[in-house]
């Protein structure tokens, strides 16, 4: 069974209303198999040592009808020597080696280690065909030392994808204090506005409200759906807000909530086109290597 | 058929809510294929006196009561609470009833939540425990609404043998004796929050009679938890216990 037909078995599972023939959900009103699906943040490692394994993450894609994924392997907590970046960015281009059509890679800096993350660029973006960057939260977003990693990217014509979020709590914007939120892309972006950032995880956990009002003042930075958080109305009110056109599909491999917050939301065929798809690859055709 | 043991209607206090009164969650449940709902008033999680949310709640769903299963919220460090209680079973035909103990100040561990327990039982009313009502990362300063100690909402239940208990919005199910116990029920909305292949597993690994449909709708999508349980791969007999019969088991209606 090729990609497309498991797509369409997974359309009539879902018109159906179960997997098992056993009772009956009635049909949805959205249909997402005639949409191509491009999930453009998540996670995953060729071995399963980073959360999901690259054969997990496939049959993750076929089960929901996602076409393409884009993952990377960042170290979310504690140091990040750079032979230990080194070794998460192995893992995504042995993914991408085992699933070419499937799997694309980001190639997760620390800015803090500056030539080493010229050249992982070098290595991963320009040699190995990785799209774009993944920066996390070793350092703001507007720290200088992000900058010559954003100038790279500008010159490469690739995206940076951002963790984002504003952690509601003081206690939990202190256990991440260099978390990029609404209004530090908006001074990013005011200093880059060539560059294609991606604030990630509208849904990360945390006040995506708020979020959405910084965002609203940095006008070339896309957003990407993803996160845990399905909110009833958070992709409307994100569409509504930042327009479509700013929007990205994503999971961060809650696949489940990812596609349950687009079916839930009221955009019509025109709007899930740009989502699910088009608004990703416009950012990829403007890579210049 | 598919019944939902996690709705409300009613103000959130915290959030814009797209759909809120009893006509949208309707409308909710019939985009989605839900057929019928366990559903509390969310008013009652800030009144004074949380009975008016129930007396609320019956005036509101009144001409939907073939889809809509009203739940009492019962605050019982609020004197009178036992009439009241009383009437949402007996008057309003209520078979289960919401506590949200941070909400109203107090703790299962105060005497009033087992007294609570315990009449709720005599009065064939199911019990239902939240984990958290909403995810605490995004949470408002004034929200008084904590996740719970699973370790203490365990100790809790296992105080109370014959009652029956809902477990709502929970991450995980708990450790010993109540897994797969029969008279206590979990909901899927917090299984579906991780990789798309746990629920699967979460479904396989506990026994049919653990979980609930649930989608705490509307303050959440509901399209998840029917995307879980659609790809969730079940087999048939498994599939129509989440679905309903577990639910349908676990409440007298």
């Amino acid at each position: 069974m090729n990609r497309r037909e498991v797509l369409r078995s997974a359309s009539v599972l879902l018109a159906a209303g179960s997997a098992a023939p056993a009772t009956a959900a009635r049909p949805r009103e959205i249909d997402l198999s005639k949409f191509r699906i491009i999930d453009c943040h998540s996670h995953c490692s060729v071995d399963g040592s980073y959360a999901l394994s690259a054969d997990e993450m496939v049959e993750s894609l076929d089960l929901y009808g996602i076409d393409q994924v884009c993952c990377s392997a960042p170290i979310t907590s504690g140091p990040s020597p750079p032979e230990t970046v080194t070794a998460r960015n192995d893992l995504i281009l042995a993914a991408m080696r085992k699933y070419p059509e499937r799997i694309m890679g980001q190639c997760f800096l620390d800015p803090s280690h500056g030539a080493h993350a010229q050249d992982e660029i070098t290595r991963c973006v320009v040699d190995n065909g990785m799209i774009g960057v993944k920066l996390y939260h070793q350092r703001k977003i507007t720290d200088p030392a992000q900058f010559p990693i954003i100038e790279r990217c500008i010159d490469l014509g690739v995206p940076i994808l951002v963790h984002a979020g504003y952690p509601a709590a003081p206690e939990l914007r202190e256990q991440q204090p260099n978390i990029a939120t609404g209004e530090h892309f908006a001074e990013i972006a005011g200093r880059y506005p060539e560059a294609m950032f991606i604030c990630a995880h509208i849904g990360g956990g945390g006040d995506w409200e708020r979020q959405l009002k910084g965002l609203r003042e940095a006008p070339t930075v896309y957003v990407d759906t993803s996160g845990s958080v399905a909110d009833s109305g958070i992709v409307d009110r994100t569409v509504r807000e930042l327009g479509a056109e700013r929007v990205l599909f994503a999971c961060d491999t809650s696949m489940i909530r990812g596609l349950g917050k687009i079916i839930d939301s009221n955009l019509d065929d025109g709007e899930l086109r740009l989502v699910l798809s088009e608004n990703f690859l416009g950012i990829l055709a403007r890579r210049k290597i | 058929m598919i019944y939902d043991a996690d709705a409300w209607i009613g103000h959130w206090p915290f959030r814009s809510l797209p759909r809120k009164n009893a006509p949208e969650l309707v409308q909710i449940m019939d985009r989605h294929g839900i057929d019928k709902a366990l559903v509390g008033n969310l008013n009652a999680l800030l009144y004074k006196d949380a009975h008016e949310a129930n007396h609320e709640l019956i005036r509101d769903i009144a001409p939907h009561r073939d889809r809509i299963v009203p739940c009492a919220v019962i605050n019982p460090a609020y004197f009178g609470w036992q009439r009241d209680l009383r009437q949402c079973r007996e008057q309003f035909g209520m078979p289960v009833v919401r506590i949200l103990p941070d909400y109203h100040g107090y703790t299962l561990a105060d005497a009033c939540a087992a007294e609570l327990v315990a009449l709720a039982t005599e009065l064939g009313m199911a019990i239902a425990l939240f984990w958290r009502i909403v995810d605490p990362r995004g949470r408002h300063p004034l929200d008084p609404g904590r996740e719970a100690d699973p370790a203490e909402i365990a100790r809790f239940i296992r105080q109370f043998p014959d009652a029956r208990f809902l477990l709502l919005n929970f991450r995980n199910v708990l450790p010993g004796p109540v897994d797969g116990a029969p008279q206590r029920l979990y909901d899927i909305p917090l299984f579906v929050g991780h990789n798309g292949l746990r629920p699967a597993r979460e479904f396989k690994k506990h026994p049919p009679t653990t979980f609930a449909f649930g989608t705490t709708a509307p303050l959440r999508s509901p399209a998840a938890a029917i995307l879980a349980l659609e790809k969730a791969r079940l087999d048939p007999p498994t599939l129509e216990a989440i679905q309903h019969e577990n639910l349908t088991r676990l409440i007298r209606e």
